[in-house]
């Protein structure tokens, strides 16, 4: 018998924030948002699945570009531990290549740009987020700068924390785009 | 509660093909066999159900070149000059190395002759009018092991519904793909 192995899964809520910010839920999970500052979705870590898959694509309508930020979040609360999340990221840009570790309060995870000919797009995986253990996530980044980079990171939160969602976060005005997360069979 | 199935396999309403003794066939469960192709499109696999996709490829090549990508609507492809722009980044043993290229195509991964290769490719936004994002991921069969990705962009607000891999021409020579590719959407 064969068994789906990758399913969607709906955001109980959102939050946002943002001047004309829009975040709506479509019937089937994922969220299609608009300008938004910050964008949590609540709800989406469960026990019946350990491991994620964040698929995303995001634009800026104005001014800014990279990173969009994450927080893990439970019970509606950002963690924001100091140090807590520890990057590794490698970044190819033409015909440099460079790499940095750092660690900070929250994460470095997707990208986005405001040249509205270049799309960002990116996918992310989530191990273990709703275990009571600290949590790894790793994405791999089309990064819509200078027409396409390679931005890809690796994360680190040290928390033993069971999380249900996560907050995404971009400098001002925000970013539009569309989110999914789907929960890998165990 | 019903689960949603997060992955969609998207059959192909139609494959095309070249290359002498070429083969091409969409298999009952929506994957595409192919062999000696100098070029492969798919159509009819970006629809308006779903913004995002996966592409997973097994292949080989008659040579060690570069395997090339164009996006295509209603079965013809988008060759608009500069519109594709290309990041790569290149590990082999203790070399990495990165380039960009902006071209009427993009180079999506490279072939191997010697060993077996594979890629998963995401594709953002093919069927949307705006601009596409594409990011590949690859084992290369070059010297047996060759981690190999690319990220690209095309600028050209146009709603694609399908894509090409064309086999590389170098020095007057075709190379040809032969393997396995599935496409499927994400849920959304």
């Amino acid at each position: 018998m064969s068994k789906n192995g990758l399913i969607l899964l709906k955001p109980t809520t959102v939050d946002k924030t943002g001047a004309s910010s829009t975040a709506t839920i479509s019937a089937l999970g994922s969220v299609e948002f608009g300008s938004c500052e910050t964008l949590s979705l609540n709800g989406v870590f469960t026990s019946a699945y350990d491991n994620y898959m964040i698929v995303y694509w995001g634009q800026a309508a104005s001014t800014g570009q990279e990173p969009v930020y994450l927080r893990l979040r439970t019970g509606g609360a950002d963690n924001s531990t100091a140090n807590s999340y520890t990057i590794q990221y490698v970044f190819a840009n033409g015909t440099s290549v460079s790499g940095a570790r750092w660690s900070a309060t929250l994460a470095d995870f997707f990208t986005y740009t405001n040249n509205s000919s270049y799309r960002s797009g990116a996918i992310g995986y989530l191990y273990g987020p709703s275990l009571t253990q600290p949590t790894a996530m790793r994405s791999a980044n089309c990064y819509g700068v200078n027409g396409g980079a390679i931005i890809d990171y690796a994360i680190t939160h040290n928390q033993s924390i069971s999380y249900d969602g996560f907050t995404f976060s971009v400098t001002s005005p925000g970013i539009s785009g569309r989110v999914a997360v789907y929960g890998m069979r165990k | 509660m019903a689960l949603t199935n997060g992955l969609v396999v998207m059959t192909p309403s139609t494959v095309a093909k070249t290359g002498a003794s070429s083969t091409a066939t969409i298999n009952a469960d929506g994957s595409v066999t192919f062999g000696s192709c100098e070029t492969l499109s798919l159509n009819g696999v970006f629809t308006s159900a779903y913004d995002n996709y996966m592409i997973v490829m097994r292949y080989v090549s008659s040579a060690n070149a570069a395997m090339q990508f164009r996006m295509r609507a209603s079965g013809v492809d988008n060759s608009t000059a500069n519109s594709y722009v290309t990041q790569e980044l290149i590990a082999s043993s203790t070399v990495v190395s990165g380039a960009r290229t902006t071209s009427n195509l993009s180079n999506v991964a490279a072939l191997a002759s010697a060993q077996r290769s594979g890629l998963t490719t995401y594709v953002y936004g093919p069927y949307l009018a705006q601009p596409t994002a594409v990011r590949s991921t690859t084992v290369n069969g070059i010297s047996d092991a060759r981690l190999d990705d690319r990220a690209f962009t095309h600028n050209q607000s146009a709603s694609y519904d399908g894509c090409t891999f064309i086999g590389e021409t170098y020095l007057g020579t075709t190379y040809t793909l032969s393997g396995l590719v599935t496409v499927f959407g994400f849920e959304q």
